[in-house]
């Protein structure tokens, strides 16, 4: 039996909402923009998914646009800049995930200039070094709720609040956050006032991959034309059985709220991985129950494997981990613990746990045995 | 059916003396066994190839040709009676082919192995170029012509176009038998390559030290040993865990000293492999003053470890040249993907670079290693790859 601590990368799909959006998808196989019968059915099964949604979300649902999933939620406001008639500058994290980073300079090709706040060296977005960074033509902000490979929560409610008072009475930059990690897991409130849009995606909360959410506070102006599905913003036949998918997987988050269990047991992988000698937390002032971090990530180090070893020697024992992001783990730079400042050395030989719902004490001393022996062994 | 009839030059072969036949006999088997399956005839007479086989073949065929050791070039060719007015439509048709593809000027070269035939070489070329001429297809430039169009008197006549250059050397399998320590890197490839071009049928070894390195990085030592496998006609690669190896040199030796112990350690399993094999000689894609395993003096220590002659096709070549050659036989782009194959854990920061082989050998001797590399050595995995491996890769 596999041990798998890579929730952060792709959860354990569940199988009850896969069969259920099954279900859905032959009875509503009907195009939702079609106008007889069977289109109806699609149709209205299509707007009670988002309505669950937007009830797990607490945001209304005219708010929800079904996308691709998590890098096409990003890149739709950053998109939408492209319309403006002047070019000028956008501010995004240090930690981004590369959905944005790497979109950042498509955008510098169209003749926008990218800014980058800097984080402290625990990983965290401070709401000054947002407006330090800012500039009067600022026109759109990012910053992540939770950052996909340490797990820290950054302060959002504060920088939203912080942006709208600095800006008040002029035209307020675009803010917005990427939910990927933070949505079903931790507490995330979309409606608080300055939040102009976030991005969630199905697969990070056990549902398929091809399908996410992008919440629009206020209609923009969309960038993509076409038939006109999803308010205008988002053209293309919808993806019913992926929404319906993800309507289940938040409600289930909603009613669960496992938060709490997740504490727990996050408590006992720090626990017990800082009990290994040479294994230390990144960043090393989180504690075991540190309520600034999610408590589904955590980024450790050690002093002799490179994580990439790691990684593979954890695998030969089925036990499945990732260094970080997955979506660049092809790449060997980790500019997140470089903006840090973390050490080269503890750069590279980092690595991530990330749990889940199905996640049990048993996987995790299976997980601190086996790295206690590679670590002396290797 | 209709055929498709290549002329193929064979070179550096015609040098041969006494031994020619043995020569041309194994390039004959050689483009044979590329086109095993595709109905192809292959016949040697007088200095000159002749491969036909149906036109579906044909890109098959081209590909072998492409790919063979032990020919300077190739062209298809059109065949037709030896009657001038065939013979000169043939040569205006290929005129034409080249009027369409944007070339300008022309000049006929003619060759008569059939001395029966009444026009003598300097005859034919002017009667040949005469129709291109007079019908104003191309202009005549018989200093630097965009193509020069050949017609051949032999048994047959065989007009042709362009011709392809072929890779020359010496056909694979007349120069005895050789084991390439191949890696993931630019070299190794294209030093079992220059060694295949001497005739040499090559295996190849690769160590790997997972989980220090990846998977990927043998599956690219793989794929380069395919691409090797359509020069060679076909190769073998063993593949030997060093994981263990590397950690008793880096527990049990100075530092500087890891890649040198590495490099001997590495030897002394080519010997087994050469052994168990039958290979007579152990090929390195070494380049001297490359890298610090590279010193002269280096080489001499890890030299003194091999039990056969240690080839270095590249030891006077730059990187530049190396990289050419890997570029032109298709492994450059293999080679440059990112994953390494030997990890920064075991890379001394400061290597020794004048090793004193005494001292090596002292050294050496207190790890107690010999066991572990018979280990190694016998757990070795073995895979075979012919050379229909690398088309389809």
């Amino acid at each position: 039996m596999s041990v798998y601590l890579d929730w952060a990368a792709t959860a354990l799909p569940d199988r009850d909402v896969l069969l259920a959006s099954v279900d859905a998808a032959l009875s509503g196989y009907a195009n939702p923009s079609s106008v007889h019968q069977d289109g109806k059915v699609a149709a209205l099964l299509l707007s009670g998914a988002r309505d669950k949604c937007a009830r797990a979300l607490g945001v209304r649902s005219e708010t929800l646009i079904f996308t691709s999933g998590g890098t096409e939620s990003n890149h739709l406001p950053m998109l939408a800049l492209l319309q403006r008639p002047v070019r000028g500058t956008i501010a995004v994290s240090a930690i981004e995930h590369p959905a944005i980073l790497e979109q950042a300079k498509m955008l510098e090709c169209a003749g926008w200039k990218t800014l980058i706040i800097p984080v402290t060296k625990e990983g965290f977005v401070t709401s000054e070094a947002v407006l330090a960074t800012m500039r009067d033509d600022t026109a759109y902000v990012a910053v992540m709720a939770v950052n996909n490979e340490t797990g820290a929560i950054q302060p959002i409610r504060e920088i939203a609040a912080d942006l709208l008072a600095r800006c008040a009475g002029k035209k307020k930059p675009h803010f917005h956050v990427d939910a990927v990690q933070a949505a079903g897991k931790v507490t995330l409130d979309l409606s608080i006032p300055g939040l102009d849009s976030a991005s969630i995606s199905a697969h990070k909360l056990r549902g398929p991959r091809g399908i996410g959410l992008l919440y629009l506070s206020h209609r923009i102006e969309p960038f993509i034309r076409g038939g006109g599905q999803e308010s205008g913003f988002r053209p293309g036949t919808e993806n019913l059985a992926g929404a319906f998918a993800l309507s289940q997987c938040l409600e289930i988050s909603a009613r669960m709220n496992l938060e709490p269990q997740a504490r727990e047991l996050m408590k006992q992988v720090i626990q017990s991985l800082k009990s290994i000698n040479g294994i230390s937390l990144i960043p090393e002032s989180r504690t075991d129950e540190d309520p600034r971090f999610s408590p589904y990530i955590a980024q450790f180090t050690n002093k002799g494997i490179p994580g990439e070893v790691l990684v593979r020697a954890l695998s030969d024992l089925e036990i499945f981990i990732s260094t970080g992001s997955a979506c660049s783990s092809k790449k060997k730079n980790r500019p997140v613990l470089q903006a840090m400042n973390v050490p080269p050395a503890l750069q590279q030989n980092a690595f991530r746990i990330s749990i889940g719902s199905e996640t049990t004490m048993e996987e995790i001393e299976i997980l601190s045995n086996a790295l206690r022996s590679l670590v002396s062994g290797l | 059916m209709d055929t498709a009839i290549y002329l193929v030059k064979i070179g550096e072969l015609t040098l041969k003396g006494g031994n020619l036949k043995e020569f041309e006999q194994r390039l004959v088997q050689n483009v044979q066994l590329l086109l095993e399956g595709y109905h192809a005839r292959v016949q040697l007479r007088a200095g000159r190839m002749t491969v036909e086989g149906p036109v579906e073949s044909a890109e098959s065929i081209e590909y072998a040709l492409d790919h063979m050791i032990g020919i300077t070039g190739w062209a298809r060719a059109t065949v037709v009676s030896k009657d001038t007015a065939e013979m000169q439509q043939a040569v205006l048709t290929e005129a034409i082919k080249a009027r369409d593809s944007g070339k300008k000027t022309f000049k006929v070269e003619a060759r008569r192995s059939d001395k029966s035939f009444p026009l003598n070489s300097y005859e034919i070329a002017r009667l040949m170029g005469e129709i291109v001429y007079d019908q104003g297809i191309l202009k005549v430039d018989v200093h630097h012509p965009d193509i020069l169009i050949t017609a051949e008197v032999r048994e047959r006549c065989y007009i042709y176009g362009p011709e392809t250059t072929g890779h020359r050397g010496l056909p694979c399998g007349t120069g005895g038998k050789a084991l390439l320590l191949l890696s993931g890197g630019i070299d190794s490839p294209v030093a079992g390559y220059r060694m295949i071009r001497r005739g040499m049928k090559i295996d190849c070894l690769y160590f790997h030290s997972h989980p220090y390195t990846s998977p990927e990085a043998q599956q690219k030592v793989e794929d380069l040993a395919k691409t090797l496998a359509v020069y060679g006609i076909g190769t073998h690669i063993n593949i030997v865990s060093f994981t263990a190896v590397q950690q008793r040199i880096r527990d049990s030796s100075p530092p500087d000293y890891a890649t040198l112990l590495l490099r001997i350690c590495m030897m002394k399993v080519a010997n087994m492999m050469c052994k168990s094999a039958g290979s007579q000689a152990i090929i390195t894609g070494e380049s001297l003053g490359q890298v610090a395993s590279q010193t002269i003096e280096n080489m001499t220590v890890t030299n003194s470890w091999a039990e056969y002659p240690v080839l270095r096709p590249l030891v006077g070549l730059d990187k530049e040249e190396i990289i050419i050659t890997a570029k032109k036989i298709g492994t450059y782009d293999i080679s440059i993907l990112p994953y390494e194959d030997c990890c920064v854990l075991f890379s001394p920061k400061h290597p020794v670079l004048k090793a004193d082989p005494e001292l090596t050998k002292e050294i050496y001797e207190k790890m107690n290693i010999d066991t572990l590399l018979d280990e190694s050595f016998a757990a070795r995995e073995h895979k075979r790859f012919g050379w229909k491996d690398a088309r389809q890769k």
